[in-house]
């Protein structure tokens, strides 16, 4: 009987958590660019577009404008490309609406990049300058793969991570800039993610324009029907 | 105020008792996925510095110069990139000829094929379970990375199966016990 009063208990504490979470922003939507490129070449990538994501619905929509017109529907793990309003390739693909930046930012977890949830404890915290700088240790089980990640943050948002292997060595950082409100809510209008590869530094820019949070129309972009052949 | 990296460590590790009660196979998961669209796997690193965050940022866009004007372009003009080639225009040449995207989007399958986004199919297998396997069998094109991936990620399946059921017996027999 102890296990089932166990198990009521922690079904009940978890679910007006869960209510409450899903009630508050939910969506987003906003003009993207991100352009990339390996340090010391002279040739990158560019993709600009327009991106809608729908927290409850597990829907991304991704309207690209360049390099080529087309829209990429993600539900879940199942993503339909389209061109020209014609279903040209479906596949399977991480479940990258969850873990996206869109996510973190609507789910109010970008303060923490969301470490907290996935296991990570935090460590020593230290002030430099007007930045607070926090150090997150991995769960038990992963610190024989994955290194501690530090977070800097001023007036309690987050402006920049960094990414270490198992050896303390730095693989990857993050910097968030240009943080505008949103009914509230900050979203970082710049974010440049730094790879330290063999080969050399490899930089990713990304910026968020004409963001919407809780956009009540456009629900048939949102909500999109699964491509017929899909 | 500058602080050595190393300081940074909490030399408190959890014990494996309070790790194996309190983690769960969610946040298993979680944590490696997190880790994936972080690819910090992938890379192979650099030496930490005292403070790793004193870049400025800015730099970066003065690399990214003829990358910055094509985008205004494309934002004022609507031009796709091959309407661009076709106009012969010079700032098409600041994109790479490779115009595979899904990598850039959403860490798409890698088109390398070596390993599903260069994460071994072992963990696939042992964090994502059945769905996991699944995941590697399905994403990796190449056949002899997919034989090769696909039975590291089914053992990573079973191993990470037994160790959940030995976990919830073992957690079962300790209620009934006290």
């Amino acid at each position: 009987m102890r296990i089932n009063y166990l198990f009521l208990l922690v079904s009940l504490s978890f679910f007006p958590i869960k209510a409450l979470d899903a009630q508050e922003f939910y969506r987003f939507k906003s003009d993207f660019s991100i352009k990339e490129k390996e340090s010391g070449k002279d040739q990158g990538r560019l993709i600009t577009g327009s991106i809608y994501y729908d927290k409850n619905l597990h829907k991304t929509v991704y309207n690209i404008r360049f390099p080529e017109p087309e829209q990429w529907l993600v539900r879940d793990t199942f993503m339909y490309r389209k061109k020209a309003d014609t279903l040209v390739s479906s596949q399977i693909v991480p479940p990258v609406g969850e873990f996206s930046v869109f996510n973190m930012i609507l789910s109010q977890q970008l303060t923490d990049f969301g470490l907290a949830k996935s296991g990570y404890t935090p460590g020593n915290i230290q002030q430099d300058g007007n930045q607070v700088i926090a150090q997150w240790l991995p769960p038990e089980q992963f610190k024989a793969y994955v290194g501690p990640v530090s977070l800097a943050s001023e007036q309690k948002r987050l402006t920049a991570a960094a990414f270490y292997d198992k050896d303390e060595k730095l693989l990857s950082k993050f910097y968030f800039q240009d943080y505008t409100l949103h009914q509230g809510l900050p979203v970082p209008g710049k974010i440049y993610q730094i790879y330290y590869r063999e080969t050399g530094e490899f930089v990713r820019i990304m910026t968020l324009k004409n963001i919407i949070i809780n956009q009540t129309d456009e629900d048939h972009i949102y909500d999109f029907e699964q491509p017929a052949g899909g | 105020m500058t602080v050595p990296y190393s300081k940074f460590r909490v030399p408190k590790p959890l014990s494996k008792e309070v790790c194996l009660n309190t983690m769960t196979m969610n946040t298993a998961c979680r944590t490696l996925l997190l880790l994936l669209f972080c690819p910090v796997l992938l890379v192979a690193g650099t030496p930490p510095s005292s403070n790793p965050f004193s870049d400025q940022p800015a730099c970066w866009d003065q690399e990214f110069q003829a990358l910055s004007e094509l985008e205004q372009l494309v934002e004022t003009s609507g031009l796709s990139l091959s309407q661009l080639k076709s106009e012969d225009h010079p700032l098409a040449d600041a994109v790479m000829p490779d115009t595979d995207i899904s990598a850039t989007l959403m860490g798409g399958p890698n088109g390398e094929g070596e390993r599903l986004l260069e994460i071994p199919g072992f963990f696939w297998g042992f964090c994502c379970s059945i769905f996991g396997a699944i995941l590697v069998y399905l994403a990796i094109d190449d056949p002899v990375a997919k034989k090769r991936e696909g039975r590291q990620a089914i053992l990573g399946c079973a191993v990470g199966t037994l160790l959940w059921v030995g976990l919830y017996v073992w957690l079962i027999v300790s209620l009934n016990y006290y």
